[in-house]
């Protein structure tokens, strides 16, 4: 309760830009993957160097969660383990480790290591289990690798996560379904499942464009999606985000910060971090050339900017390159609203309730407009007055788009 | 505002600047002796280079310092100077030192380019001894060049003919003289060879104006007659017209009358423009230039009208005056119902500049409050809409155009209908009668055939054809105005690879057997979906825009389904299925700034859409009729 007050970041992410192979759907800036000429192993200790700073300055008092996401976490090899054990030295009160892996290097060595250094959960990539579909889609691993990887991190004490996604090139409406209860049955405790999304700069997409590939259309996608949370509840995996389906107690607890507006410090290139105006100013003490945020902005959203080699070259925060977005306490509470919106739970009442005095008779108004078309119901309890339905899960834009509308004004750049 | 730029050709803090060039000008002008004035227009078929050689006229006689040049000077309009095409016409006055040593005052008078606007270039060449008609060396003799050849003959005027684009690689000049005097009978021997482009043979052709163009008549001593050219809009000094006097002369502060509108006003101010004005105390017999009338109603001053003094004025007016008479008609409606009141005044502050345009209140169940607004024609109607939308902030949707129908009842009373949805019941339409064109269309003769079936398809009857060369048929045909304003024009183009050239005059009306098409969203009819098409072809006109609306309007969150229908009879069935998935799955801390603006971009696209029951339908839906083709 004191880190909120305080407004410390609760969550950590530290991005790990190195992919051995770009999949073929994947849209990533390149200065956020592969970074050519740069070593793992340096970039490793550039990210210990600045962790060890931050902690120096006591910024990382108050994170109970850290992530190490991608990328390929795994490509480190052996410096992963070694970045881990620097996240727990410098968070002494943890809850939650996740490093994504993926099935080729996720060795039964390596998860070992990570292990033994204090990570508790990891999240496997495994996107399809049919061979030919992660060939079309440039995956350099096979289902196999990926069921060994699953059973070996189950086996070695982990959470396991596994992602999967819909509208695979070639996959049938049930593929998903199979391939989600096959994820379960091997040991994995949460499930996240998202559709494909082409984008026109991507191989895929080109292939796309140049119909030199179908993918399954609107309807069959949505087929997929709903028969594949239908196995996954009657398997003990229930639904508590858009994407992500978790047995009891074992959702990600990092992952729920980003919707429920506690504060995060990513670092790495393209590291997203969002703070409230407090630790803004605090961290700006550490980095001198972030902008001064004027006093109304309540909400600060940060994009780390430098690239790979930058960051090896000199790691120090002070020569971190952000680029910062502000936004008045309206904005972030219409943001709230659209991220609340996206957990089963629902929103919470503090925030209904911050949202009736700021945003006033057109948050009710968006409100009964959402009940009336059926995508938004009543809660299950007192701390959280109202849920999205049952048929929302699918539609959820349109409930994102009327929260979102509700700022009463735009979020400003501010470098 | 379109006119702001003409306002910023005369700053009005450079008075000082405009009276010192005024004083030099003034006396340089009474100096040239009215058998040094030479009055003439440009004309050409669309994109043969009539704005270029305006160009290089105005660069080669100095009349516009380097500096200030643009292309396209005299289009003051964005959308003008955009498409390349002249809507208002412009006058300027050019001091030329011929290669006799003497100087000239050249008045070019600048005319619209398009078919809509064929009434206001009669009027810019009756104010003209002479028309330099521009020919494509490339292109030929195409359907303006001979419509507007036959306005300047019909005219009296002398024709200066200038072979343009003489730099191309394709430019055939001996050809297409060869073409001009088959085709339009015109001796071309002495044609002028020029490129807008590189400006060789502008001083041919300056030369040849001097010495082709007679010099006007008309007696500074007769009663005033002077002719309206144009006029515009200025809101400091209401409507300025540009006119050309006959007879007599206009003085500044003269008590002077429009005789067909009867309305008495005071010359504030006259002058000639360059374009910049440059303001006299006389504007004499065979002179053009402005006169500021400080009138504030525009729709008192036409093109066409004759001015004339308050007392001892001229006994007749100036032939050939009509009234502007829009023949197409769409519904303009605000995307935003609270800008109603905004489309009003846009429309009140447009009309100032453009009388042609009429306009009234419409009510539609599915728009809410918007206008039926009338047109000269189908680009009048476009460029109207983008200087609404443009000039003032307004997001519109506009209903497909239809035109004029007279509906006789069965109870003998005769309906103006303009809007299908003012059809009566079919119960009581005795018959209805609707425009019909008398339609040129040239094309080479390997695109006859194609002519032929596209425009029998139209409902086009075939009068006959002319062999204008071996290389250009001219055919006549009588063509239902209705047909021409959904796709003949973009069809004609297409199937003749863009060969064919059309010009088209309304001849009258005639019965034909019409019926109302009807569509229906979710089971409502929506009025603003309706149109009028004969009855031989609602049914496959039915289904060809059912399918159009499907592919339209975008997956809701229920199912639509899309009936047309005439009277009680479906014909065409189909639906919208509903949306199975719109959702942002992957949203973590990366990415929420980003799907934020996923959000906005998809909200925008929405707020453009109208919601017609809880149906979202795009704002081109309503033109969607004019797209089954595609």
């Amino acid at each position: 309760m004191n880190a909120t007050l305080s407004g410390l970041p609760e969550a950590l992410y530290l991005h790990i830009p190195f992919c051995r192979a770009r999949c073929s759907y994947c849209d990533f800036e390149s200065s956020a993957l592969c970074e050519a000429g740069v070593s793992p192993r340096r970039y490793a200790d550039a990210l210990v160097e600045l962790l060890q700073a931050l902690r120096d300055r006591g910024f990382l008092g108050a994170c109970r969660t850290a992530y190490l996401g991608g990328g390929t976490p795994t490509i480190l090899g052996d410096a992963l383990p070694r970045v881990i054990a620097e996240v727990r030295k410098a968070t002494p009160c943890l809850e939650e480790v996740t490093f994504e892996a993926n099935p080729e290097s996720a060795t039964r060595e390596l998860l070992d290591k990570a292990r033994a250094a204090g990570a508790d959960r990891v999240s496997i990539g495994v996107q399809s289990l049919d061979d030919s579909i992660l060939s079309r889609i440039g995956r350099i691993h096979t289902a196999d690798e990926a069921r060994r990887a699953i059973a070996q991190a189950a086996d070695l004490g982990f959470r396991v996560s596994a992602d999967l996604m819909a509208g695979l090139p070639g996959e049938g409406v049930e593929d998903l379904s199979r391939d989600a209860l096959e994820v379960a049955s091997l040991g994995t405790t949460h499930v996240s499942l998202y559709p494909l999304e082409v984008h026109p700069s991507t191989p895929l997409g080109a292939r796309v464009k140049a119909k030199a590939q179908r993918l399954p259309d609107e309807d069959e996608v949505a087929e997929s999606l709903e028969i594949a949370q239908t196995s996954l509840s009657k398997v003990g995996f229930a639904r508590y985000e858009v994407a992500s389906f978790a047995r009891a107690g074992e959702e990600s607890h990092h992952n729920l910060r980003y919707w429920d507006g506690s504060a995060y410090l990513a670092l790495g290139p393209s590291g997203a971090s969002m703070l409230p105006k407090g630790a803004y100013d605090a961290l700006r003490e550490v980095i001198p050339a972030l902008p001064e945020a004027p006093r109304h902005l309540q909400r600060l959203r940060l994009t780390c900017i430098s690239s790979a080699e930058r960051m090896v070259a000199d790691p120090t925060l002070a020569s971190l390159d952000f680029r910062v977005e502000g936004m008045g306490e309206g904005a972030a509470i219409a943001e709230d609203l659209m991220l609340a919106a996206r957990c089963t739970r629902g929103i919470p009442a503090d925030l209904d309730v911050r949202a009736k005095r700021m945003l006033g008779k057109r948050y009710e108004d968006s409100c009964a407009r959402l009940v009336e078309r059926g995508l938004l119901c009543e809660g299950e309890d007192e701390a959280f007055p109202l849920r999205p339905t049952q048929a929302a899960w699918l539609l959820s834009n349109e409930i994102f788009g009327e929260f979102w509308a509700l700022t009463p004004d735009e979020p400003v750049m501010l470098a | 505002m379109g006119y702001a730029n003409r306002m910023r050709i005369v700053p009005r803090l450079h008075v000082a600047a405009i009276i010192i060039t005024m004083s030099a000008h003034d006396a340089y002008s009474t100096q040239i002796p009215r058998e040094r004035v030479r009055n003439f227009s440009i004309v050409a078929h669309i994109d043969h280079g009539k704005s270029t050689i305006s160009d290089r006229i105005l660069e080669a006689t100095h009349t516009i310092e380097d500096r200030e040049m643009t292309s396209q000077v005299l289009d003051t309009m964005d959308i003008e100077r955009e498409r390349g095409i002249t809507i208002k016409s412009n006058a300027v006055r050019l001091f030329y030192e011929a290669d006799d040593g003497l100087t000239y005052a050249l008045n070019l008078i600048d005319t619209p380019g398009h078919v809509d606007f064929s009434y206001e270039v009669s009027r810019s060449l009756a104010a003209c001894e002479g028309a330099v008609l521009v020919v494509d060396a490339t292109q030929g003799v195409e359907a303006q060049t001979v419509s507007n050849a036959l306005l300047a003959m019909n005219a009296d005027l002398e024709i200066v003919v200038a072979i343009n684009k003489i730099d191309l690689p394709s430019a055939e000049p001996e050809r297409i003289k060869e073409e001009v005097e088959d085709v339009l009978a015109i001796p071309s021997d002495d044609a002028v060879l020029v490129s807008g482009k590189t400006g060789e043979g502008i001083h041919d052709l300056l030369e040849a104006i001097v010495a082709e163009v007679p010099p006007p008549g008309g007696s500074d001593d007769a009663p005033l007659a002077a002719l309206v050219v144009d006029s515009w809009f200025d809101a400091y000094r209401g409507v300025v017209a540009i006119v050309r006097v006959m007879d007599g002369c206009i003085r500044a502060r003269d008590e002077l009358r429009l005789m067909a509108s009867d309305a008495p006003f005071d010359a504030e101010e006259v002058g000639f423009r360059q374009p910049r004005e440059v303001p006299l105390r006389t504007l004499g017999a065979g002179e053009v230039g402005y006169v500021v009338t400080g009138l504030k109603d525009a729709a008192l001053v036409h093109a066409g009208d004759t001015i004339t003094s308050a007392e001892h004025g001229a006994a007749e007016p100036l032939g050939g005056y009509r009234e502007a008479k829009p023949m197409v008609f769409c519904g303009l409606f605000p995307t935003d119902t609270n800008d109603f009141e905004a489309l009003r005044d846009a429309l009140e502050r447009l009309t100032l500049n453009d009388p042609s345009i009429s306009w009234e209140p419409e009510t539609s169940v599915a728009l809410g409050f918007g206008f039926r607004v009338g047109f000269l024609g189908l680009l009048h109607m476009e460029v109207v809409k983008e200087r609404l939308e443009r000039e003032f902030d307004l997001d519109l949707v506009a209903t497909a155009p239809s035109v004029d129908y007279h509906v006789h009842t069965t109870k003998g009373t005769v309906l103006d209908v303009k809007s299908p949805k003012d059809l009566p019941d079919p119960s009581s339409i005795a018959f209805i009668e609707e425009p019909i064109l008398k339609a040129t269309v040239i094309v080479p003769p390997d695109y006859v055939g194609a002519v032929m079936e596209l425009t029998t398809e139209h409902r086009g009857v075939f009068e006959n054809m002319v062999y204008l060369s071996e290389r250009s048929v001219e055919m006549h045909w009588k063509v239902p105005l209705s047909e021409l304003i959904l796709d003949y024009f973009d069809q004609l183009k297409s199937r003749t690879k863009g060969y064919a050239s059309l010009d088209y005059d309304i001849t009258g009306y005639e019965e034909a057997d019409l019926v109302k098409l009807d569509i229906l969203l979710a089971g409502d009819p929506v009025d603003a979906l309706s149109f009028i098409i004969p009855r031989e072809r609602a049914q496959s006109m039915g289904h060809d825009l059912a399918v159009k609306l499907k592919e339209i309007i975008p997956r809701q969150l229920f199912e639509v389904p899309i009936q047309a229908v005439v009277g009680s009879h479906v014909v065409a069935r189909t639906n919208v299925k509903a949306r199975r998935k719109d959702v942002l799955a992957k949203c973590y801390g990366g990415d929420i700034s980003r799907k934020r603006k996923l959000l906005e971009k998809q909200r925008e696209g929405k707020k453009r859409m109208k919601s017609i029951g809880k149906v979202d339908v795009p704002q081109e839906a309503f033109m969607a009729i004019l797209k089954v083709g595609e």
